[in-house]
């Protein structure tokens, strides 16, 4: 018997984030609760300000909640120490930034076989070779960042999280600095992950094209939650953020 | 761009913090070294003690100063470096001048007191003078009477300290041997127990002409005026009436006989010869560390210059906000400076008294000149750093600002290509000139060949230092988790600044090597060279007369003992330059107590005006057999000598031997420092017994050969140290600064890579373990090469003077090189490790930009 919450990877609860203190505090995050079960592809849209970045670091364990709870495979992280959170960091989260996701002086190589000795997993050449392959840049094994384009090192982002598998991976703007042709390569390869190998995938995105890829849309507009979508259109998400935004 | 410049200083303090410091510090201490010299020539604290002369009116005394003409009709002149004495007789010449009351003959000379133990009192300066002469101070007997022939009278400050009571027979060595003299009385001036930098004792005259050793020559003639004689008239006179034009008729401060000025002055020339020597590596450190520190630091904002360059800023005006910044903290760095350098001038003065050198009444301070020099050297080597980094600002495109990854630029330009192959070069050819000329100059050489090795090598470290990385952090990637990883990874990454780390270090462990180890090399070389050569059984070492050495020789079961009076000449060619020293010695004396190499000419059939000179002081004052050398003697008299052979001895005698018959009445007080005795085979234990007893008499102190030549081995250990502790700590201190400041700066620009490693689970203690890696593998690079750099001049060194003293070892191992590499290893971490750790406890938390 499986209730929904054994199935989830993650649940916030009534999660409070407010930055600053007194008249200029700003509430990012207002009471919003949420789940995301295993082997799903969750957006979270909204305008600007909205605070869907904010949700995404929270519930990664990037950022401390003020009040409410966030809970990664059953195990609540609010109460976890500093140390922990990063020992969660290691093998069971995994990240793709809009930029800045390399280690500048490590090669591709080498930055995935980074993730996978932290994470205390097996580091075969086999399976760091195998992963570049799977995102098409094997030749490319022994370049640095500096070496390759943005896509490039989106792919080889990408390619980090096919070998180490974390149990949850989290995506801000992943295409943010991509062309279309890229972000539609880059795209492909996430929802692949999800398809084959059942990757948790939470993304968050402003683009409503790059949004259609997901499963579920979550949308939020001044700190709270304002509607979900189910495989939802590009058209549909562009609609709704348009309303979002009036 | 001023106003650029200055808001850029007041908002990013911390960019121009290093750069500040390294320029304030290189000033200070520059300034603190020329405050020293000159405030030896402007600080003359003793010029107002009480003299010998106080109450005389006019002294009449010999010229002090050697004047010769030169083939090219220049003149040169040199102070003698020994009291030159006049005839007696010109006292008659003056006691005919009216006016004169009185007319007293002033005698000086060595005059040793002998306790009853048997060694001498360890007083200051102590002399003998004429009963006469008291009166010129004056001293009052304030107990006893007046000595007469075989008495003596002492200060009462002597008298207090030794122990001596009106009547006590005490023992005295003066040039003429060893007496006993019955305390007569004791004396005392109107102020004091004693007169400042002098122990007096005073003899009857007629004793006092037999014991200074000419009796025919006087130190100097004192007048006492008539009552009301107008003192430049009678000067005037005086000068008139005297034959030789040359004395010296002087009157007021010009009287001379300020004994512990004398003194004074003498000591304090140590000091400006030790500074002076060091002014040159504390200059080229401050070039090093300063240039260094402002190119790294606009190399580190090269976006913000292409930002700049973005809006509009020509590349003429980026350089000019550059420059502006500089003189800004230029400006800071000569008001900080000036005022550490007053203050680190009197630690200078502090340290230089307590090692002896200087005397305790020194003291450096603020001059305007020196602190003026410091600052313009300082501001000549900031803004000449400066303008070779900012023409590289300036050529930054502004694409670069929209670049996110600041890729690395081309480290090695092809300027910095051609500046490291020309010391490259130029250093190596010194290595070759040092091992083919040899000997003194090999010495000179050494740190200077050390220094641009080490720039060399410095400059072109970015060629090889990605394959170097690898070879040293190989094994620690193998053994580490992750942080072995990724410090090999950014080291080889980060061209420019491991180079920048590492240089400091490169410099400071191959300037403390060398410097300790060729220090080493010619210690040990001349203790091995004493010791193969020194075949005397037993060594007397104080103030031994001749005609104590004279007993010595009588004694049964010795086979000859040798000693050798030192005093000075001076080369008729460079009189200005300093004094040689000499002892008066027959060369064939010499084979009785040492085992001597002859390297050229011969020692048969020397006749008076004879010299032998060692191999080294040869080369040093180009003295060649068969030339015949034109000198001057310490009193000024005009002769020359014959090179007849250049010999190999250790360094326990003067390296140039001149006859006894030549120099003897020339010396001032001819008494012998060391005496070799060398005993006959068949003697029996009672001759030790009989030398130590004849020691005790002379308050001589006797060692057998083990004794004495262990002690020369200490002494020589302790000479060098001062020198090398000014020098050393001068460059560990600054270079710990450049290391420093690189680390400093390149943390603060790493905060984007650490916090990306944290999201991605590296925990804290990982990261500062990598830093910490990091700054072990690029220490041990500085070290490794250092210790090449050095290598290469202790061998060129080694080489050179093994030419010369074959056999000397190398000194492979000393303290001082792991105090240099530890230091520099302790800083670097500190300046590496703290940062990154106080940043990662403030947290900035790790959001995502």
């Amino acid at each position: 018997m499986h209730s929904e919450n054994s199935l989830a990877a993650i649940e916030l609860s009534e999660a409070e984030k407010t930055y600053g203190v007194g008249a200029s505090n700003v509430r990012a995050l207002r009471g919003v609760s949420a789940v995301f079960t295993k082997g799903s592809f969750t957006t979270i849209m909204g305008p600007s300000g909205s605070g869907k970045s904010t949700f995404l670091q929270c519930a990664a364990g990037l950022e401390r909640l003020t009040s409410g709870s966030v809970s990664i495979m059953g195990q609540e992280i609010s109460k976890l120490s500093e140390e922990e959170l990063t020992l969660l960091r290691r093998s069971r989260i995994g990240f793709i930034f809009q930029a800045f996701n390399l280690v500048p002086s490590l090669t591709a190589a080498q930055n995935i076989e980074l993730i996978l000795r932290l994470g205390g997993k097996p580091r075969s050449k086999d399976l760091i070779q195998e992963a570049l392959d799977q995102v098409g840049l094997k030749e490319r094994a022994r370049h640095l960042p500096s070496q390759l384009s943005g896509g490039q090192q989106q792919r080889v982002a990408i390619a980090r999280a096919l070998a180490s598998q974390p149990e949850v991976l989290f995506a801000d703007e992943p295409t943010g600095a991509l062309d279309s042709i890229t972000s539609k390569e880059v795209m492909k390869l996430i929802r692949e992950l999800v398809d084959t190998k059942k990757q948790t995938v939470v993304m968050v995105t402003h683009d409503p094209n790059v949004a259609a890829y997901a499963d579920k849309v979550l949308l939020l507009a001044d700190g709270t939650l304002r509607g979900i979508l189910e495989a939802p259109s590009s058209e549909v998400i562009a609609q709704r953020m348009a309303s979002l935004e009036a | 761009m001023l106003r650029l410049a200055f808001r850029t200083i007041r908002t990013r303090w911390r960019l121009f913090l290093g750069t500040f410091v390294a320029l304030t510090f290189g000033i200070a201490v520059m300034a603190s070294m020329f405050n020293t010299i000159f405030s030896v020539n402007q600080d003359r604290p003793l010029q107002g003690s009480p003299t010998r002369y106080d109450a005389a009116a006019i002294i009449v005394a010999a010229d002090q100063t050697l004047r010769v003409e030169q083939p090219d009709s220049s003149e040169q002149a040199a102070k003698l470096a020994e009291w030159k004495r006049l005839p007696v007789d010109t006292a008659d010449k003056i006691a005919k001048v009216p006016g004169v009351q009185k007319v007293i003959t002033d005698r000086s000379f060595s005059a040793t007191i002998i306790n009853k133990q048997g060694a001498s009192q360890p007083q200051q300066n102590q002399t003998g003078h004429s009963w006469s002469s008291a009166q010129l101070t004056p001293f009052h007997l304030m107990k006893g009477t007046a000595p007469q022939f075989d008495q003596v009278v002492i200060t009462q400050a002597i008298a207090q300290n030794a122990h001596i009571q009106p009547r006590d027979s005490i023992s005295i060595a003066t040039p003429t041997g060893i007496q006993s003299f019955e305390v007569s009385g004791i004396a005392r001036t109107a102020h004091d127990d004693h007169l400042p930098g002098e122990d007096t004792l005073f003899f009857s005259d007629a004793q006092a002409a037999m014991l200074s050793g000419q009796p025919d020559k006087a130190d100097a003639i004192a007048i006492m005026a008539a009552p009301g004689q107008n003192i430049s008239e009678l000067q005037t006179q005086l000068r008139a009436a005297l034959p030789d034009k040359s004395l010296q008729v002087k009157t007021g401060s010009d009287k001379g006989g300020n004994v512990a000025a004398d003194i004074y002055d003498k000591s304090v020339a140590s000091v400006v010869e030790l500074v002076g020597f060091n002014i040159g590596l504390a200059g080229f450190v401050c070039v090093f560390v300063v240039a260094g520190t402002s190119a790294f630091a606009i190399s580190q904002r090269r976006q913000e210059m292409a930002l700049l360059r973005l809006i509009g800023a020509t590349p003429e005006q980026v350089r000019r906000m550059i420059v502006g910044e500089t003189a800004f903290v230029a400006s800071a760095a000569i008001v900080a400076g000036s005022l550490f350098g007053a203050l680190f001038s009197s630690a200078l003065a502090t340290l230089l008294k307590n090692y002896g050198v200087a005397p305790p009444e020194f003291t450096s301070g603020w001059t305007w000149f020196g602190t003026f020099l410091a600052c313009g050297i300082g501001v000549v080597v900031a803004f000449t750093g400066v303008f070779f980094a900012s023409r590289r600002a300036g050529k930054v495109r502004a694409a670069e600002a929209m670049r996110d990854a600041v890729a690395e630029q081309h480290v090695m330009t092809r300027g910095r290509w051609i500046m490291g192959m020309l010391f490259l070069v130029i250093s190596l050819g010194l290595v070759v000139l040092m091992l083919l000329l040899g000997g003194a100059i090999a010495m000179a050489l050494a740190v200077l060949i050390t220094e641009m090795l080490a720039v060399a090598l410095a400059l072109l470290m970015p060629v090889f230092v990605k394959p170097l990385v690898s070879f040293i952090s190989t094994p620690l990637v193998r053994k580490t988790d992750i942080e072995g990883m990724l410090a090999q990874a950014n080291l080889r990454n980060a061209v420019r600044q491991t180079t920048s780390t590492a240089a400091p270090i490169l410099i400071a462990v191959s300037i403390t090597i060398s410097i300790v180890g060729v220090n080493a090399t010619v210690a040990s070389s001349d203790r091995r060279n004493l010791e193969k050569r020194t075949l005397a059984s037993y060594v007397m070492s104080g103030k031994v007369p001749l005609k104590t050495v004279e007993e010595i020789r009588q004694i049964p079961g010795v086979a000859s003992a040798i000693a050798a009076p030192a005093s000075v000449l001076y080369s008729a060619g460079d009189v200005s330059s300093t004094p040689i020293d000499y002892g008066a010695l027959d060369p064939d004396a010499l084979s009785g107590n040492f085992k001597v190499g002859v390297q050229a000419g011969s020692l048969e059939n020397l006749d008076k005006n004879d010299a032998v000179v060692t191999i080294l002081e040869s080369q040093d004052i180009a003295w060649k057999v068969g030339h015949t050398m034109p000198i001057y003697l310490a009193d000024g008299t005009k002769t020359s000598v014959r090179v007849a052979a250049i010999i190999n001895t250790p360094t326990a005698l003067p390296e140039v031997l001149l006859s006894p018959k030549l120099t003897m009445d020339h010396i001032r007080s001819p008494m012998a420092e060391n005496v070799f005795i060398r005993v006959s085979d068949t003697a029996g234990s009672d001759t030790g017994k009989v030398l130590g007893a004849l020691a005790g008499k002379a308050g001589a102190n006797l060692q057998s050969r083990q004794m004495w030549l262990s002690e020369k081995a200490k002494d020589s250990d302790r000479e060098g140290t001062l020198a090398m502790v000014i020098m050393l700590g001068l460059a560990l201190a600054y270079l710990s600064i450049a290391i420093a400041n690189t680390l400093l700066m390149a943390v603060s620009s790493r905060t984007k890579d650490i916090t990306l490693l944290q999201q991605l689970g590296v925990s804290k203690r990982q990261i500062v373990t990598m830093i910490a890696w990091e700054t072990i593998i690029v220490t041990a690079i500085g070290t490794l090469l250092g210790i090449l750099t050095a290598s290469l001049t202790i061998i060129g060194v080694w080489g050179a003077i093994s030419k010369v003293i074959p056999g000397t070892p190398i000194p492979f191992v000393r303290p001082a090189y792991f105090a240099a590499i530890v230091g520099s290893l302790l800083v670097a971490l500190l300046a590496s490790v703290l940062p990154v750790k106080s940043w990662l406890r403030k947290g900035t938390g790790l959001r995502v930009e």
